[in-house]
């Protein structure tokens, strides 16, 4: 019983914080895009990729070069099936339960709707997979952001190693 | 303050007594009873709103959806005469959770869970009878933080938390909980089984939204809380705002009847 003691006391006193778990896990390196996959997922759950790319670039995670405390940047290069490239810098973060990942203001100059959200869908040590849906043919700010009566949904996957 | 100088007064009134004391664990079963009326407001303006669009609409909640084992540890003694003292006091840390959603006709799927996790400092105090049953006047202070994850879950099974549909996200809040009542417990040797009922002090602190704080991006554009009126939210953002129609954390104030069992480890005869 004394033991079962200890480790009750001892668990009240480690509180785990995913959202600093993943960032350290992510902060100071650079991950290879290995796979990016777009595809259209339908009413049967059925997935038609439409864009299959292998290396299609790189994310670097590391900390803010201002040295504000806590704050992370990422340097963000992506190519796609076209040979169109994105490259950009923004600061980074994960929310709370480490769920989502976001770059602030990656895709325009608005102060809203520009973060570029992942869902985390795998988190490993050594590999991450992050996953963007979209409503109908738009990826991130559908004109209607509250029906999700769809017929079909895009989907962006990104597979990343170190 | 009073509370302090109370449990104090009957420490003083117990020394030179004969007691059994130690520190203890104690696990349980907490039903809890919270507020609805702000979540079911949401539940049934959206079912409204999107009514036809829905194969299965959202299911109100009746309040003890976050009813949860606890467990608490801290210190204990009793009187070991015909009449005598009983007091303890120790921390305690429940956490609940209830999973609600709705499927679209398409068959996507959005769904929310919502959680809460309670750390309090307990205090108790009350009169041992013949040693055998402990009534004890109860009191809890703490804080209580309820977490609700909204996500889409898509027809290939897969569950986004993305940005693409607005209600997407991490919300969070934290409620101040201060809580007061009795327990009467019944000791067989090292062991007591208890019953005890608690009532939340309603606004201490007052309401607040639950907000996205961690998870806030631009593209959670206000209103950035999770609606109590979600008419309001979807149509008149300003108006929603004005008005603050957000769900409260002060509705997830719990009163509580609770049961479990004590141990008191290396139980010492005084």
């Amino acid at each position: 019983m004394r033991f079962l003691f200890s480790i009750a006391l001892l668990g009240l006193l480690l509180s785990c914080n995913k959202e600093k778990k993943l960032l350290n896990r992510l902060n100071d390196h650079t991950w290879n895009i290995d796979q990016s996959i777009r595809s259209v997922i339908d009413q049967d759950g059925n997935e038609t990729i439409f864009e299959d790319g292998q290396n299609a670039g790189t994310i670097s995670i590391y900390d803010d070069p201002l040295g504000f405390d806590g704050l992370k940047e990422a340097h963000f290069i992506y190519t796609n099936y076209l040979g169109q490239t994105s490259d950009f810098i923004a600061t980074f973060y994960v929310n709370e339960d480490a769920t989502r990942v976001g770059f602030a203001g990656a895709l325009c100059n608005s102060p809203f709707e520009c973060d570029l959200l992942f869902t985390v869908s795998e988190n490993k040590k050594k590999s991450q997979v992050w996953t963007a849906y979209g409503s109908d043919n738009t990826y991130f700010f559908p004109p209607d952001t509250y029906n999700a009566n769809k017929v079909d949904h895009i989907k962006w996957q990104l597979r990343l190693s170190r | 303050m009073k509370a302090f100088l109370f449990i104090a007064i009957l420490f003083s009134l117990n020394s030179g007594h004969s007691q059994v004391a130690g520190p203890y664990i104690s696990i349980g079963y907490s039903i809890d009873r919270f507020e609805t009326a702000g979540i079911n407001q949401f539940h049934e303006t959206f079912n409204s709103f999107w009514q036809g669009e829905l194969t299965n609409e959202w299911q109100n909640l009746k309040g003890n959806e976050l009813s949860s084992p606890f467990f608490n540890i801290g210190f204990r003694g009793h009187s070991d005469e015909k009449i005598g003292l009983s007091w303890a006091t120790g921390f305690q840390y429940n956490q609940g959770s209830h999973l609600n959603g709705i499927t679209w006709n398409s068959g996507v799927i959005q769904q929310y869970k919502l959680k809460s996790k309670d750390f309090l400092w307990t205090a108790q105090a009350g009169i041992a009878f013949d040693k055998w049953v402990n009534l004890d006047f109860f009191i809890a202070g703490g804080g209580r933080n309820i977490s609700l994850r909204y996500t889409t879950i898509y027809q290939n099974g897969e569950e986004s938390i993305g940005s693409e549909y607005k209600l997407n996200g991490y919300y969070d809040g934290l409620v101040a909980l201060f809580d007061l009542g009795a327990e009467i417990s019944v000791n067989v040797g090292s062991f007591s089984i208890f019953g005890r009922y608690t009532v939340g002090t309603k606004n201490f602190p007052p309401s607040r939204g639950l907000v996205t704080i961690e998870d806030y991006s631009s593209n959670n554009y206000p209103p950035t809380d999770f609606p109590s009126n979600y008419t309001t939210y979807a149509t008149d953002v300003v108006g929603y705002v004005e008005n603050n129609e957000g769900v409260k954390t002060d509705d997830f104030l719990p009163n509580r009847l609770a049961f479990g069992v004590t141990y008191i480890v290396n139980r010492q005869q005084k």
